[in-house]
């Protein structure tokens, strides 16, 4: 099954473009879909799973048409949502089996098993009886996508699932992902650049609304090679170095400020030519904006 | 089978909070008070009139719609706010059960379990007449048919009122603050109709079709009985009674139709996303 998606667009009440003209394929396996906050991720997620309504464009999963045949849609769709609450007072297992109920899974056997299988999957099952106002954010996510998988859905869309989560968790986040990616769509939204990395065969920017760059993250950091130049500087010198070079990234290493510049050639004496990596492919990609405001 | 699921676990959801039991033994306690203390002194009837008369009856279960006014609107107005102030409803709406479905689910699990905690007034009730605080001789025999008539007459129908009011309000605004503002305007209004119109109206008979309570209709239609007719004969059946439930029934079924068509399954975008 394919996902098309063609000139998406969708402009908010306040004014805000968050949609302007995204058309994308995306194929089985796992797409990481890039960008910054506000980019306009979640309203593309959001979008794709028929909580919102595009105010221009069209997009297909297989026959099914996303934006007008929601029954259809949400018969083939898995979806976990960036924030997301539960009922605090009813058990993992509970909860679990009456989604697995409304998915279609009728059989009550049938439908057991399944949850103990995905409880086991999410390493939940220990806590199966307890009430989900007792969860950890951690596992709170791992239910999350517990109810997401029911039915293996021909689409899984997860929306920034790794936020919040200990290293160890999102390992395991990792690994149930990357199992159900060998035979689903997976889009993956997030702003990590490494969760992309670690996980994905294809991905795409997505910056202010509109598709960057697509393409297999190694490809794309190939294409990047021989590109990239890294020199450290004081930080005084650092905003002048902005002006004159095409500055992919800055950051601090041992009291001075590491500047990566892409260039197709030696921008100036004293930088050296680096291996790109993927968080090279995004910063170049949406500029220094978001990075310059996180950083004193 | 997904409205049938849907109603399941809002059965199940709603046994799980104690705030419903307090709700039923509430309602029992007040309808045992009232029904063990008698409600004969402020209904207008001759002192031959029993304590228990199907009348008297029927004026107690009106009595007894007022606390479950207030009760419906905690049950029904937050069914549908319920699923978008937890943040579940990105899960609900994009699990493949339509708008129709959805609201089926809530409405009627929700209805069903204000039944069952209405079941408290009409227990309440019964309880009482066992250890009223009356003589013997002024007390008929046990009849629960004229308990339960009264309360398929009367409370029945004001619950699907006052439902498919409260769930309207509370499904199609997602705030609870109106439903509440719901429950305040409907005593009002109800009230305003019972003093401020039908008593004063002058074609009565009209105005008491509109009679939430059913009281003065009833009064009306029995003005003319002996307290022997009260005492033995049930509330009468008559077209002004089937009219004035129906007009109660069919503002329910309205309030259902508008939510069925102006429900959205989409949601607005949260705080988060710009």
């Amino acid at each position: 099954m394919k996902l098309s998606i063609y000139n998406l667009q969708k402009t908010y009440a306040n004014g805000v473009k968050a949609l302007n003209g995204v058309s994308l394929e995306i194929e089985s396996g796992m797409f990481g879909l890039l960008g910054p906050n506000g980019a306009g991720k979640s309203s593309l997620m959001r979008t794709l799973v028929g909580l919102q309504e595009a105010d221009q464009g069209s997009a297909s999963l297989g026959e099914i048409d996303v934006l007008n045949n929601k029954e259809a849609l949400r018969e083939n769709i898995g979806y976990l949502p960036q924030s997301f609450g539960l009922y605090p007072k009813v058990s993992a297992e509970m909860l679990l089996d009456h989604f697995a109920a409304l998915k279609g899974v009728t059989d009550r056997k049938a439908r057991m098993k399944l949850v103990n299988e995905l409880l086991n999957k999410v390493n939940l099952e220990a806590h199966r009886k307890k009430h989900l106002g007792g969860f950890s954010g951690g596992m709170k996510q791992r239910f999350g996508i517990a109810q997401a998988l029911i039915g293996n859905p021909a689409l899984l869309v997860v929306d920034e699932p790794t936020a919040g989560l200990d290293p160890a968790e999102r390992n395991r986040f990792h690994n149930v992902l990357s199992e159900v990616g060998e035979q689903t769509i997976v889009i993956l939204s997030t702003h990590i650049v490494e969760d992309v990395k670690d996980l994905c065969t294809q991905m795409a920017i997505l910056n202010k609304g509109q598709l960057c760059l697509k393409g297999a993250p190694a490809e794309l950091v190939n294409q990047l090679n021989g590109q990239v130049w890294e020199k450290a500087f004081d930080k005084a010198e650092v905003a002048m170095q902005r002006q004159k070079h095409s500055v992919i990234s800055e950051r601090v290493f041992a009291g001075q400020t590491l500047i990566r510049v892409f260039s197709e050639h030696s921008p100036a004496e004293g930088f050296e030519a680096v291996t790109a990596n993927l968080e090279d492919v995004y910063f170049s990609q949406i500029g220094l904006t978001t990075q310059n405001l996180a950083q004193p | 089978m997904k409205v049938l699921e849907l109603i399941r676990f809002e059965l199940a959801y709603q046994a799980r909070r104690p705030v419903n039991y307090l709700y039923f033994f509430a309602l029992t306690f007040i309808a045992f008070l009232f029904s063990r203390l008698g409600i004969k002194g402020i209904a207008e009837v001759s002192v031959q009139v029993k304590e228990n008369a199907p009348l008297i009856i029927h004026q107690l279960t009106a009595l007894l719609n007022l606390p479950l006014l207030l009760i419906a609107s905690a049950v029904m107005g937050t069914l549908v706010i319920r699923d978008f102030d937890k943040g579940i409803s990105p899960l609900l709406f994009t699990s493949p059960i339509n708008r129709r479905q959805y609201l089926a689910g809530r409405f009627v699990g929700g209805i069903l379990v204000l039944i069952i905690i209405s079941f408290g007034s009409l227990l309440g009730a019964m309880a009482g007449e066992f250890f009223a605080n009356k003589p013997a001789q002024e007390m008929l025999p046990f009849q629960p048919w004229v308990y339960l008539n009264a309360f398929i007459t009367i409370t029945l129908p004001n619950l699907f009122f006052v439902s498919g009011l409260y769930f309207a309000g509370g499904s199609l605004s997602k705030k609870a603050t109106v439903v509440y503002t719901q429950g305040i305007l409907l005593v009002m209004i109800i009230s305003f109709l019972d003093e401020g119109v039908i008593e004063t109206a002058r074609n009565l008979k009209l105005a008491t079709l509109f009679d939430f309570y059913t009281l003065q209709l009833v009064n009306l239609e029995t003005k003319y009985w002996s307290a022997a007719e009260i005492n033995t004969q049930n509330i009468p059946v008559s077209a002004s009674l089937l009219i004035n439930r129906s007009i109660y029934l069919g503002i329910g079924v309205l309030m259902l139709v508008l939510t069925f068509f102006r429900f959205q399954t989409t949601l607005p975008t949260s705080k988060k996303n710009k």
